[in-house]
């Protein structure tokens, strides 16, 4: 890079200077001028060489995995976040590449401890980036590729191999019958000591588009305490304090790159009469959110006007489904009241808590601002309640947070599969002849299968007069106003085949009405009643004495 | 007259046979693996997973006599009993509920042939003839890095079958961590086939706007812990953190839990519990257990329709032969559903079996059209004190 630059200057010298023998009576200020003109025009080309559009080539993560699906994107080393990334981009098997989030980055891991006696904000006031960057071993990354991360620290140069880029597979992706994909993702991780911790921020993204921000933590235990109700009694005798570590992320959502018309909105499965009817709430003001378990609440990112081939905006949900160590803190501490916070996005705000510059923390980011129409930030949180085993000592094995990032529309289809499945016709269980009386109400219920899932579509002709089918259940109703004998032909359609059965359905005249038949039925009833308790107090005799 | 007597004295003398034997009711304590259903795993560390399998009709894909050895130390048994009890799903638009396992069931010919492709690098397993379970050794990244460079990565087994359920697709698959970690979940996939008449109840899928209904799954899985050789001292514990008021500090309780009971969680406590041996110790005379890592909060509902067994996340019973299914559960002499087995039993150190509820709501769109990409919902089963330090 540097390299890059002395040519370049050779080569804006040597043209300015040529240029300085035609325009001699140009000012030193013009001449600087145009020298900086040329350096964009020979800048130009050199960076259209690279693929990267936001980055140079060594910031430039492009990866097309084994399914077909690709995600690109650039990443930076910073001192206090550590590896952030941006310019993220998914390209769906297929499909067309968008623009997901313009930035994405850990916001913070505040690890207050049981006995108070510290309460660190690692990301802000150590940072996981720089001197506390771990330069990885070879085995540390495993089929993977390491990239070397360089930065200047009290005026030494350090270049470290610091982010480990994996492509991994999980051996089911989706599964139907033995139509089945293996998945496939694009992992991206680096290791953070931070005192005795080590965290190991990872990103994971998948071929189907989902996105996950993971947080590992291994290391030591950093902390041991007297007092047993303020930890755990480990096999060394020591006390190893109990903690919590919340971890946020700030999530710069751009969706299709246009960054000032995505839809933030609130999704609740309101319980209703035995039925969950979806709420949606769409945010027009910064807001600090908390999951529900009641409704199942979920928070969801939309573009106003990308859509997808069926018509369907594009956008991601975002599931803090793991949130069973949430931990609302001390007044001090308002960051950690709430799990899901939308805000107007500011340069200045990194850190959901110990913000260097402007507002101090997330529950001051939330503050009334107008985020209709404007640039969004989403910040989320996940929190890990660690209480110490002796397992933890002398090294702790890693313990795993994470939260889910999911397209919803983003394809019209799941473009991953490749099976065209051969549709076969829908099945029809054959009905017996029915015999009902007049003016008496029927109820029938038509069952049928489909081996592909399809959806079924129910039909029938000749029904005696009164009775009719319902398209969608099968069940046929009515009261049968007309007697004698109809010949009836059901159908279920998936679409594209049908089946059909046939059968006689006598309707009896409303002279011989239901006490004789009913009767009769009912005759049968009691016999078979009678049996059963006959049968039932011969084997049973003790409980019925008792 | 007398004969009524003796009738009286004997059923009095029946019940009381009965109420022994249900005190006392443990897991047969000498059950063997059918020749063929051991699995079996040594890592190069030296530490090993080795257990039994089975496939019921109802339940699918039984593991059955779990043991776990660290590295240099002794193998010692987890689990008698491990098994995916009840699948029951709801669906949003309030159509009738199902209950997967004991409607359907998961094994029988609704457990599906698992082909090599769905096994990569593993061996699938046969039972009845067909390829149902896969066993696979896979590299799982780092189990610790420290200071000094000191750093490991470990393997995991995965063990996992798939049952398909009215063209759904549940994975269940169970990873035995080299470092006596367990981790349980369920994948579901397949084809969504549910329409809803109303747009609230579902979200509108296909260029047709088909609305594909939502729904709630409720997983009841079924954990019989039988810590080491004694399969009738276990003890649970419940620990909480109570944060002061000013909540800047929290204060460890321990309880043992003496008498069954269902309980839900409540993350401002950060209540657990965990499964301990009343005589076994690690070296550092710590009892050794095992704990419940529930962290699924989200979508942990408490079902459509006021069902007790919904009302709980968690459910610590004393063994019950007949407490099999946690919904829909036979009822000779037997309670129906897992809030019934819940009956006021002591479960201090007897042969304690758990019942973790765990909710996952899915809201179709059309990227699950299809066959839908996998959902996971997951738990972990954490040794803790089983042995005094780091065994790896």
């Amino acid at each position: 890079m540097k390299m890059k630059i002395r040519v370049l200057h050779r080569l804006i010298t040597t043209i300015g200077s040529s240029i300085d023998n035609y325009l001699n009576n140009l000012n030193a200020f013009l001449r600087v001028a145009v020298s900086l003109l040329l350096l964009i025009l020979f800048q130009t080309p050199f960076a259209s060489v690279n693929a990267a559009e936001n980055c140079s080539d060594e910031f430039y993560i492009d990866e097309t995995l084994p399914s077909g699906a690709r995600w690109d994107m650039c990443w930076e080393h910073r001192i206090r976040e550590g590896i952030t990334l941006s310019h993220v981009y998914f390209t769906p098997k297929g499909g067309i590449r968008r623009m997901i989030l313009n930035q994405a980055a850990v916001a913070q891991i505040h690890v207050p401890y049981d006995d108070n006696g510290t309460r660190f904000h690692d990301l802000s006031d150590f940072g996981i980036g720089g001197q506390n960057l771990l330069d990885l071993n070879a085995d540390e990354c495993p089929s993977g590729t390491i990239y070397p991360i360089s930065y200047v620290f009290e005026n030494q140069s350090f270049t470290k191999n610091g982010l480990c880029k994996q492509i991994k597979q999980d051996d089911i992706g989706f599964k139907s019958a033995s139509n089945s994909e293996r998945s496939h993702y694009l992992s991206l991780f680096n290791v953070s000591p931070v005192g005795a911790y080590y965290y190991i921020p990872t990103w994971k993204f998948m071929d189907n588009g989902t996105i996950e921000p993971w947080m590992g933590a291994t290391g030591a235990l950093q902390r041991f305490s007297q007092e047993e109700n303020r930890g755990w009694k480990m096999g060394d005798n020591r006390i190893g304090i109990a903690h919590i570590h919340n971890f946020f992320w700030k999530l710069d959502f751009d969706l299709n790159k246009t960054h000032l018309d995505d839809v933030v909105e609130e999704v609740n499965f309101v319980l209703s009469n035995g039925k969950r009817n979806r709420q949606t709430t769409t945010f027009n003001i910064e807001a600090a959110r908390k999951v529900n378990p009641d409704t199942m609440r979920h928070w969801r990112i939309s573009d106003k006007s990308a859509r997808n081939s069926n018509g369907h905006n594009i956008s991601y949900d975002i599931l803090l489904n793991e949130t069973g160590h949430q931990d609302i803190g001390p007044a001090s501490e308002p960051f950690t009241a709430n799990d899901f916070h939308v805000t107007k996005q500011r340069s200045q705000e990194k850190f959901a808590s110990h913000n260097t510059s402007g507002a101090r923390n997330l529950a001051e980011f939330v503050n009334g601002e107008n985020i209709a129409d404007d640039d969004i930030v989403i910040w989320a949180g996940i929190t890990f309640y660690h209480m110490p085993r002796s397992e933890d000592a002398p090294h702790m094995d890693v313990h795993w947070s994470k939260m889910s990032i999911v397209p919803r529309d983003l394809t019209a289809k799941n473009v991953l599969n490749n099976v065209t499945q051969t549709n076969s016709a829908p099945q029809l269980t054959s009905i017996s002849d029915q015999n009902n009386q007049l003016n008496i109400s029927v109820s029938l219920n038509v069952q049928a299968s489909d081996v592909n899932g399809d959806v079924l579509t129910y039909s029938a002709s000749g029904l005696p007069t009164g009775l009719s089918i319902n398209a969608n259940t099968g069940q046929i109703l009515g009261n049968p106003n007309q007697s004698g004998n109809f010949s009836v032909q059901v159908n279920v359609s998936d679409g594209q085949t049908s089946s059909s059965t046939q059968f006689t359905w006598s309707i009896g005249s409303g002279n011989n009405n239901s006490d004789d038949s009913g009767g009769g039925s009912l005759n049968l009833f009691v016999l078979l009643f009678l049996s059963l308790f006959i049968w039932a107090k011969s084997r049973l005799r003790i409980r019925f004495y008792v | 007259m007398k004969l009524s007597i003796i009738k009286t004295l004997f059923t009095l003398a029946a019940i009381a046979v009965f109420s022994i034997v249900n005190v006392a009711q443990a897991r047969p304590n000498n059950t063997s693996c059918p020749t063929g259903n051991t699995i079996s795993k040594t890592f190069s560390s030296g530490a090993a997973w080795d257990m039994c399998w089975g496939v019921r009709a109802e339940e699918g894909v039984v593991l059955s006599d779990v043991y776990y050895k660290p590295a240099n130390k002794i193998r010692r048994r987890v689990l008698g009993e491990a098994s995916l009890s009840q699948i029951q799903t709801e669906y949003d638009d309030g159509s009738a509920t199902e209950f997967l396992v004991t409607q359907y069931g998961l094994g029988g010919s609704n457990l599906q042939t698992l082909n090599a492709s769905m096994c990569q690098g593993g061996q699938v397993r046969r039972h009845n003839g067909r390829q149902v379970l896969c066993e696979v050794t896979k590299s799982n990244g780092y189990i610790y890095r420290s200071s000094n460079n000191t750093r490991r990565q470990g393997s995991k087994l995965d063990v996992y079958s798939a049952s398909n359920i009215n063209a759904r697709e549940f994975i269940i698959k169970w990873s035995f961590l080299e470092n006596g970690s367990i981790e349980v979940a369920s994948g579901l996939t397949g084809i969504f086939n549910k329409t809803a008449s109303n747009a609230v109840n579902g979200w509108p899928v296909t260029a047709q706007n088909r609305i594909a209904t939502g729904f709630t799954d409720h997983y009841f899985w079924r954990l019989d812990f039988d810590i080491a050789n004694d399969n009738g001292n276990d003890i649970i514990e419940q620990i909480m953190s109570i944060p002061s008021s000013d909540r800047l500090t929290k204060t460890k309780q321990v309880q043992t839990i003496s008498n069954e009971i269902a309980a839900s969680f409540t993350p401002s406590d950060k209540k657990f519990w965990r499964v301990k041996d009343q005589s076994v110790t690690n070296e550092a005379n710590q009892a050794i257990s095992y704990e419940m890592v529930a962290l699924n909060y989200a979508q942990q509902s408490k079902g459509n329709s006021n069902s007790q067994w919904l009302k709980n996340d968690m459910f610590l019973t004393q063994y019950n032969a007949c407490e099999r299914f946690a919904v829909q559960n036979p009822s000779n002499n037997c309670g129906t559903d897992v809030s019934q087995f819940v009956n006021g039993q002591n479960i201090n150190a007897k042969d304690v079996v758990v019942w973790y509820r765990l909710v996952h709501h899915t809201l179709p769109r059309d990227e699950d059209f299809s066959p839908a990409p996998i959902q996971w919902s997951h738990f972990i089963m954490l040794p803790r004190d089983w042995t005094s330090t780091n065994s790896l």
